[in-house]
This record gives C-alpha cells, sequence and structure tokens, in this order.
C-alpha cells in the first residue's frame, strides 16, 4: 500500500511542488496551509511521514510540531521533515528525521521519506 | 666744566677775596651783595653750592638759607660767621646748612667746608642715581613681571580659548538658570549668533521655552556627575538633528557645581547609517528568504513542466508553466524594488493634468484588478478638472500604484466578504491635493500599521519585498507631502497622499 505523506506549507507552490515530487514517487499525499489545519488533516489521514516548514506566520510550524510530540496516541511519533528556507537546523525541534532547506533538492526529499516510512 | 658757586657777603672786599679764592679752586663764582639778589642769582645759575654770610642787612644768611632750601632742598649752602654768632650757626644747622666757616676764612676750613658740600652733592647724585636705579630695576623688574604674568595668563588663556573655539562639535557652558555663559566658535558660527551669553540653552536648541525634560545639565547639577545623552535639536525653523552630549560639572572653589559644561556632536549621520546599516542586514536576510522561496517556487514550476510532459499531462504542463510563470514575475519584482531602492531618486517635476494623472494610474492595474474581480472605481473632484499640478508623474504613479497594488492583494486574499472595491479618488483640500486609496479588504490592526512604510516590512510573507510602501513614502516626502493611513480591522483600508501644489 502506498506510503500517505502530509506536506505542509504555507506557499501554495511549494505544496504543489512537493505534492508533484511525491506523486510521481508513488506516494499519496494530502496537503495543510496553516497549523490549525494541519492538525485536522493529520487526525484524518493518519499519514506515515510529515513534510513541514517551520516558517510559517505565528510560529505555526513549530506551535504544530510541539501539539504533535505532547498530544500522546498512535500519530505521536509520526517522523517528520522539516523542508525550511533555514539551512541550519531550527533549535526547537530537534527528533525532526531530516532537514532540508529551500531550494530543495527533490531526490533528496525521496531518500530520506524512503528511509523513514 | 667749573662747577658753579654763589657767593653772598655785603662786603664788596670779602666778596673780591673769596671770588679770587674760589675761582683758583676752580668754581665758576657767582656774587650777590644781599639776600634779593642771592636768590635772583641763584635763580638764574641754579649753583649747586651757595656760600653766604650770616649776617647780612635786609634777609639775612639764615633767611636766605631758608628760603634756598625751600627753592631747592638739595643746595649746599655754606654760612660765613663771625665770633660771636654761634647761637645763629647751631640755628642754621637746624636749617640744614651744609657747613658753617667761621670769619677770619681760612683756606684749609673754606676747602673742608666745601669738601663736604661736594661729598654731599655726589653722595646725594650717587644717591639719587640709585634709588632711581634701584626704583628703574624695580619698576623693570615689576614690569617684566607683571608682563610675564599678564602674557602668561594670556597666552594660557588664548590657548585655551583656541582650543574652547576649535574644539569640535559643540561646546557650551550653562549656568543654573540653563542660560548660556559662555560658547565655542562652532556652535556661533552655526547658530549665527555673536554672543549666544544669555540665551537659554532649551530655546536655542530646542525652540522650546521651558527646560527639557531629562536634562543632562540639570542631571550634572544635581549629581555632580559627568553625564552622557542623545539629545534631539529642534531648533526653530532648522531641520531637527540628532546629537550626543557629554556634560561636566565646573565647581566653584567651595566645591558647589556653579556651571556646567557640555560638549556635543551630532550624530544624525551616523544614526542614518545605522538605521541604513540595520536596513542592509535586514535586506540581504529578507531578500536571501525571498528568493530561496522564489527559487523553490521555480523549480517546482519547472518540477512539474518535465513531470507533466514525461507523463504528458496538460494539467499538471500548464499548472507548471504558470508556476515558472508567477515566479519570474516575483522575481522580477522584487529586483526592480531592490533597485528602485537602492538608486538615488532625482525628481524630474512637470506640471501634469491632474485627471488624467489620476487615470493613466489606474490603468496600470486594471488589468489584476480584472482579473481578480476586483472593482476599481476612479474619482476626479470636479474642481480638479482640467487642473494641473507639478509633480515627477512617473514617480508618484509608481508611488501610488504600489498603494493600489497593496489593496489588490489585500482584496484579493479577504476571502470574508464576496465582492471587493477599491476607490481611487482626487480632491482639493487646503492648497493641496489629496489622492485617496480606500479598499474593502481586511484591514490592519494598529501594530501592522505602524510598521507598513518600514523598509523590508512585509505584511505579506514571502510575497512581498517590505520595499513598496518605504519608496511610497519616500517619493511623497519629495513632493514634500504626506502620506496617512486609517484601517479598521475586518473593513478596508484608507491611504491619503497629500501634495501641496507648491511652485
Amino acid at each position: 500500500m502506498a506510503k500517505k505523506i502530509l506536506v505542509i506549507d504555507d506557499d501554495p507552490t511549494t505544496v504543489k511542488y512537493l505534492v508533484s515530487v511525491l506523486k510521481n514517487n508513488g506516494f499519496e499525499t494530502c496537503e495543510a496551509y496553516d497549523g490549525v489545519e494541519a492538525m485536522e488533516v493529520l487526525q484524518r489521514e493518519k499519514p506515515d511521514l510529515i513534510t513541514l516548514d517551520l516558517e510559517m506566520p505565528e510560529e505555526w510550524g513549530t506551535r504544530f510540531y510541539r501539539k504533535l510530540r505532547k498530544q500522546g496516541g498512535e500519530l505521536q511519533d509520526t517522523p517528520v521533515l522539516i523542508i525550511s528556507a533555514m539551512a541550519s537546523r531550527h533549535l526547537s525541534v530537534r527528533d525532526a528525521v531530516g532537514y532540508l532547506s529551500k531550494p530543495f533538492d527533490p531526490n533528496e526529499v525521496i531518500d530520506i521519506i524512503n528511509q523513514n516510512t | 666744566m667749573a662747577e658753579k658757586i654763589l657767593l653772598v657777603d655785603d662786603e664788596e672786599g670779602i666778596r673780591r677775596v673769596l671770588g679770587l679764592s674760589l675761582s683758583d679752586m676752580g668754581y665758576e663764582v657767582h656774587t650777590a651783595e644781599n639776600g634779593e639778589a642771592a636768590l635772583q642769582e641763584f635763580r638764574n645759575n641754579r649753583p649747586p653750592i651757595v656760600l653766604a654770610d650770616i649776617k647780612m642787612p635786609g634777609m639775612d644768611g639764615i633767611d636766605l638759607l631758608r628760603k634756598l632750601k625751600a627753592e631747592d632742598p638739595d643746595t649746599e649752602v655754606i654760612l660765613i660767621t663771625g665770633h660771636g654768632d654761634m647761637d645763629l650757626a647751631i640755628k642754621s644747622l637746624k636749617y640744614e646748612a651744609t657747613d658753617f666757616i667761621t670769619k677770619p676764612i681760612e683756606d684749609r676750613e673754606l676747602e673742608n667746608a666745601l669738601e663736604k658740600a661736594r661729598q654731599r652733592i655726589k653722595l646725594r647724585q650717587q644717591w639719587r642715581s640709585y634709588t632711581e636705579n634701584l626704583e628703574d630695576m624695580v619698576r623693570q623688574k615689576t614690569d617684566r613681571l607683571t608682563d610675564a604674568a599678564k602674557e602668561g595668563e594670556s597666552a594660557e588663556d588664548a590657548r585655551f580659548r583656541r582650543l574652547f573655539d576649535e574644539l569640535p562639535g559643540y561646546v557650551a557652558v550653562i549656568d543654573g538658570d540653563y542660560e548660556i555663559t559662555a560658547a565655542n566658535k562652532t556652535l556661533k558660527s552655526d547658530f549665527e549668533l555673536d554672543d549666544p551669553r544669555g540665551i537659554h540653552c532649551y530655546k536655542l536648541f530646542k525652540g522650546s521655552d521651558e527646560p527639557c525634560l531629562d536634562c543632562p545639565v540639570a542631571h550634572t547639577f544635581d549629581e555632580n556627575q559627568t553625564c552622557q545623552a542623545e539629545l534631539k535639536f529642534t531648533p526653530d525653523g532648522a531641520q531637527s538633528r540628532h546629537m550626543f552630549a557629554w556634560t561636566t560639572p565646573l565647581q566653584d572653589e567651595t566645591g558647589e557645581v556653579s556651571r556646567v559644561m557640555i560638549m556635543m556632536t551630532e550624530i544624525s549621520q551616523l544614526l542614518d547609517l545605522k538605521d541604513h546599516l540595520a536596513s542592509l542586514g535586514l535586506m540581504v536576510g529578507s531578500v536571501s528568504h525571498g528568493i530561496k522561496g522564489l527559487l523553490t517556487g521555480l523549480d517546482g514550476g519547472v518540477y512539474m513542466l518535465n513531470s507533466g510532459f514525461s507523463h504528458d499531462d496538460p494539467e499538471e504542463i500548464s499548472e507548471g508553466l504558470k508556476t515558472v510563470k508567477t515566479m519570474s514575475d516575483r522575481i522580477k519584482h522584487m529586483v526592480l524594488d531592490i533597485l528602485y531602492y537602492a538608486r538615488e531618486m532625482k525628481l524630474d517635476k512637470q506640471p501634469a493634468d491632474i485627471s488624467e494623472f489620476v487615470h493613466e494610474t489606474a490603468e496600470v492595474v486594471d488589468a489584476r484588478a480584472k482579473e481578480a474581480g476586483i472593482e476599481l472605481v476612479r474619482e476626479v473632484d470636479e474642481s480638479l478638472e482640467n487642473s494641473r499640478i507639478t509633480i515627477d508623474a512617473e514617480q508618484l504613479r509608481a508611488a501610488i500604484v504600489n498603494i493600489l497594488e497593496n489593496a489588490l492583494d489585500a482584496c484579493a486574499e479577504d476571502r470574508e466578504k464576496t465582492s471587493h472595491r477599491i476607490e481611487f479618488r482626487a480632491f482639493a483640500e487646503n492648497g493641496a491635493v489629496c489622492f485617496d486609496i480606500s479598499d474593502t479588504g481586511p484591514g490592519m490592526d494598529a501594530e501592522t500599521r505602524e510598521k507598513i512604510f518600514k523598509l523590508f516590512y512585509s505584511s505579506k510573507r514571502s510575497q512581498g519585498t517590505g520595499i513598496g510602501l518605504f519608496i511610497t513614502q519616500k517619493i511623497v516626502g519629495q513632493h514634500n507631502g504626506t502620506i496617512e493611513v486609517e484601517s479598521t480591522p475586518g473593513q478596508g483600508t484608507r491611504f491619503r497622499i497629500r501634495i501641496p501644489y507648491g511652485e
């Protein structure tokens, strides 16, 4: 069965881009454009991995991440791949499976996802 | 030259004999037969030595002595006395006769008396010359000392004055009433004052009628300590300037702070530079951040194009193409904005028809408004029909287009309302033309409203460069205009640009 990836980014172009990359590599996708929406989609779709932009307004990204790790239940340990304009690791997000900075190499995205799903 | 001597005797025989003796001794002899004649002779010839008979008819020797001494106390008067004139002789000594000799006159006695007179004269001369010398010397020394002191003091003063005057920046001494008691050259010339003494510092520097709050001078008076402060000069009718000030207490003999010296240097340029550097730093951050986003988008577009072609998926191809186009547009915008910011703008002001200006400006964004389904209303007040204003139409149009585009973005983003409307109106008010741009978008909160004119502030996240309104404000400012904004969250935003008719 195809693995499902949740793409979270406030920039629609990036979402489209990632969705296209993932679909071409045989993944199922679902998407969210802010933290609140991401929580809903997460509960509903139960993805195998999440790609997350940390630089969304009002710290949606980091807040979503913290909430995810604290909520308990089966989804708490869903692997997260950070895809962000910031090159360095984000201090408040320490146990992501990977950190990619924009502009990213689609092959790297697929490699990391394959290793973690 | 022979020394003069006056011989006074009522007896002609004595005058002749004694005169011969005196001539032999080398004197230039003048004679007189009585007191009156003697005084006359004395006044004519000023002999230093007078030899006079003590007993004469009329004015006697003692009287003559007193008169001579009165006329010239330095005259050496030798009296000739007969036997039995001892009382007179003693009396004569009381009146400062040099000596007295007794008749019959012996040469040795005469010579002794004359010698005594000459000695006294010589001594007196020496004494006088010595005294004069001494006085002279004392005077010279004193003069030299005073001169030295004076010179020393004035040289020191001049040095301090020069130092005071040549100090870069402004230096002033201020008393407890905030009155300036001294100021250096730079301050005087910059403020065009010959003598700023007595002027209140707050009046001069701030154009204010009251002492300033947080005055470093007041602080220094209170605390007897040096103090540093940043001040803003807002003198009457002049541009405001940022200053950095040091104050130092000046104490009187009792240790009380009687005055405060304030030294100031302008830091406006430094602050500008600081702002500029901060802006540059922000720009690097903001631009690199923005570019990363744009490049990701471009990558995405190209990827989708590729993917679309390989799958023969027209929808994906068109999506990819659209993305590439959007991204290249955004990059173009960003680059132009940055170039705009970097360029030093010089205005080319020409009279322009206001109505034409409004319509041409609106046309720039017409296509975008239509595409987004937003109504763009333009309206020029009747009073402005066929009326002209001197502006750089290109620049001012760019300034207004920035606002119109923001209004479009705001309306497009606002999904709360079903339809949106932007009004672009021009009307006259108090010698100025007002351009109003109002939208029915989501509006801004107070915090956003405060920041919008700041360089690199953008509420549009990765899609904004944060340069647009900054440039708008700059252009409006170059037209001596003002720009203000009113906004209510949920209802919309209105910008008002006022451009005075000016020249």
